[in-house]
């Protein structure tokens, strides 16, 4: 399966000492530690979204567009939890589930009937949320609402919460690819109705699969509110955060583990260098390299640190293989 | 026992089955014969749950199923090999072939079931092709990956699709051995098939669809007697 990339000795050593860098980042003094924290904390947010989108888009090829809806929902369940006095972590694992459960009827009604209704009804969700939200005065308002603060109001706290999680995300992905659940979300990418024709319930796999992807876009949006304290219908449930989740897999690695950690890298930086010279400046940078990723390297910036036989596809192996008639 | 009874079918305004009736009894090799556009393929599709019926029935065992889902359909025991080569091109041969493992007890027996499948299939079962993309495998192989596919899950019944269409002389010859040794386990196979005269040989029963009605009906050696047949199918 082209969506996993084989692990070899190098990797897992680089690997290694990219961790223990993000590890010690907080506790060895080097110049602009403190920035540098909380730009690798949105970047890691950011992976978590991404990640949660490359479930299924990336695996099963079920786009949505409006992966903000479980973003912004989670934020909001995980804020009303910690008002509610609980833990900032326990708030986190219920604002999780609770999504969770939320996505299930949508799943089940949107992958009932073939065709773009997922991409549509996603989109149109996160916007009946930002509405909702904004109109009802018990939920948020227009104001926003406040979180009390946690541990993970700080910023070592919230930044070793993400990075835990951004790991937890890239094995969960992994996992959940390697096994048989993921063997028939590729399938699905490919073929759907081969899939019925074998007896794959089709529509059981992408809607347990959304469950997994939404309570971890619900996750990504509980640290966000845990860590900024503020939460506001316009800002979380803003169709930005649904575009952000497909670029960062998409200039990463569509389908593949690393690739929204890769993209969600790469957003971060050009939003750190551009935006203060011209606001706005870094969606044109990313429109192009989006564009430019499509035509060089349609697998996403991860298939660079691949191996090169990784890099070709099913069609370069055939060629390999293929011997010279004798003339 | 699998049962189709006054089977009405179409698309659109336009029926294309009409009231077809036939039945595939325990290890029999049943045929559904007829030339193009007759019907046969839309036939299929329909036992299948693939298009949904206008009327009659389909009976599993004295059990309607023909208001389920495809994959129940699947799960209850019937296997679909499609005409179009249904593969997963990126996938490899052995993924392909785990696919279809959707019940206990296919996964239980898989072991097993792939020690048989390799034997009938030995083209495909080589270490490296194992290995190798299913979209990289000749049509043939193709043809033959999605019968395996389809034993995989250890069908009660085994619904075929035109296998030999497309496919060299000698490879459908290959093909209908093994669907002979597929028939010789006991399962019961419905083989829908253009090839007249390969398929009238091996079969227990056939049944002829010309514009959607059944027209003829009885064992292989009746039927490659029949004037009707000799002229119109095997043109001697």
């Amino acid at each position: 399966m082209q969506a996993i990339n084989q692990g070899n000795k190098k990797t897992v050593i680089v690997l290694g000492i990219l961790t223990l860098a993000a590890l010690a980042l907080p506790i060895v003094g080097i110049p602009y530690q403190e920035y540098a924290m909380s730009v690798l904390t949105f970047a890691f947010i950011y992976t978590l979204l991404g990640q949660s989108w490359n479930l299924l888009g990336g695996l099963a090829k079920q786009f949505s567009l409006g992966h903000a809806a479980f973003f912004g929902l989670g934020a909001f369940a995980t804020a009303a939890c910690s008002s509610l006095g609980m833990p900032a972590l326990i708030s986190l694992a219920v604002g999780g589930v609770a999504v969770a459960v939320f996505s299930l009827p949508i799943g089940l009604i949107c992958f009932s009937a073939r065709g773009p209704y997922f991409t549509i009804i996603t989109l149109a969700i996160a916007e009946i949320l930002r509405i909702v939200f904004l109109w009802r005065p018990e939920l948020s308002g227009s104001e926003g609402i406040l979180l009390p603060p946690s541990i993970f109001s700080t910023r070592i706290g919230i930044y070793y919460l993400t990075l835990g999680l951004t790991a937890a995300s890239i094995f969960t992905f992994r996992w959940m690819a390697r096994s048989k659940q993921g063997l028939a979300l590729v399938a699905i990418g490919d073929d759907e109705d081969a899939c019925s024709e074998i007896g794959i319930k089709v529509k059981y796999i992408k809607s347990s699969t959304l469950l997994v992807s939404a309570g971890m876009a619900a996750v990504a949006g509980g640290c966000y509110g845990l860590f900024t304290q503020y939460l506001s219908p316009n800002d979380v449930f803003s169709i930005n955060y649904s575009l952000e989740a497909i670029f960062i897999s998409t200039i990463g690695g569509i389908g593949s583990a690393f690739g929204p950690l890769v993209g969600a890298l790469l957003v971060s930086l050009l939003e750190e260098t551009l935006n203060p010279l011209v606001p706005g400046a870094h969606l044109l940078v990313l429109g192009a390299i989006l564009i430019t990723i499509m035509f060089l390297l349609p697998k996403g910036l991860v298939t660079l640190f691949k191996k090169s036989d990784d890099k070709q596809g099913p069609r370069m192996q055939i060629k390999i293989k293929r011997r010279q008639p004798a003339a | 026992m699998l049962e189709v009874k006054n089977l009405s079918v179409g698309y659109g305004n336009l029926q294309v089955i009409h009231e077809v009736s036939f039945a595939l009894g325990e290890g029999e090799l049943v045929a559904l014969l007829g030339g193009n556009g007759a019907g046969k393929t839309t036939t299929l599709k329909a036992v299948m749950g693939l298009l949904p019926p206008w009327g009659g029935e389909v009976l599993l065992d004295g059990r309607p199923i023909h208001e389920q889902k495809t994959p129940s359909i699947v799960s209850l025991g019937l296997a679909y090999v499609p005409e179009h080569k249904s593969v997963f091109p990126k996938m490899t041969v052995l993924e392909n072939l785990e696919l279809a493992l959707n019940s206990q007890k296919a996964k239980e027996m898989k072991d097993e079931t792939m020690r048989e499948v390799f034997d009938l299939f030995p083209r495909i079962s080589s270490k490296t092709k194992l290995r190798q993309m299913a979209g990289t495998l000749s049509g043939g192989e193709q043809r033959m990956l999605v019968i395996a596919r389809a034993l995989m899950s250890l069908p009660a019944y085994l619904l075929l699709d035109e296998p030999s269409l497309g496919l060299a002389p000698v490879l459908v010859q290959d093909l209908f051995e093994a669907i002979k040794r597929i028939h010789a386990k006991g399962v019961p196979i419905f083989l829908v098939e253009q090839n007249v005269n390969l398929t009238l040989q091996i079969v227990d029963r056939a049944y002829v669809l010309e514009q959607g009605k059944i027209v003829l009906e009885g064992s292989g050696q009746e039927l490659s007697e029949m004037p009707h047949i000799r002229e119109s199918y095997l043109g001697i």
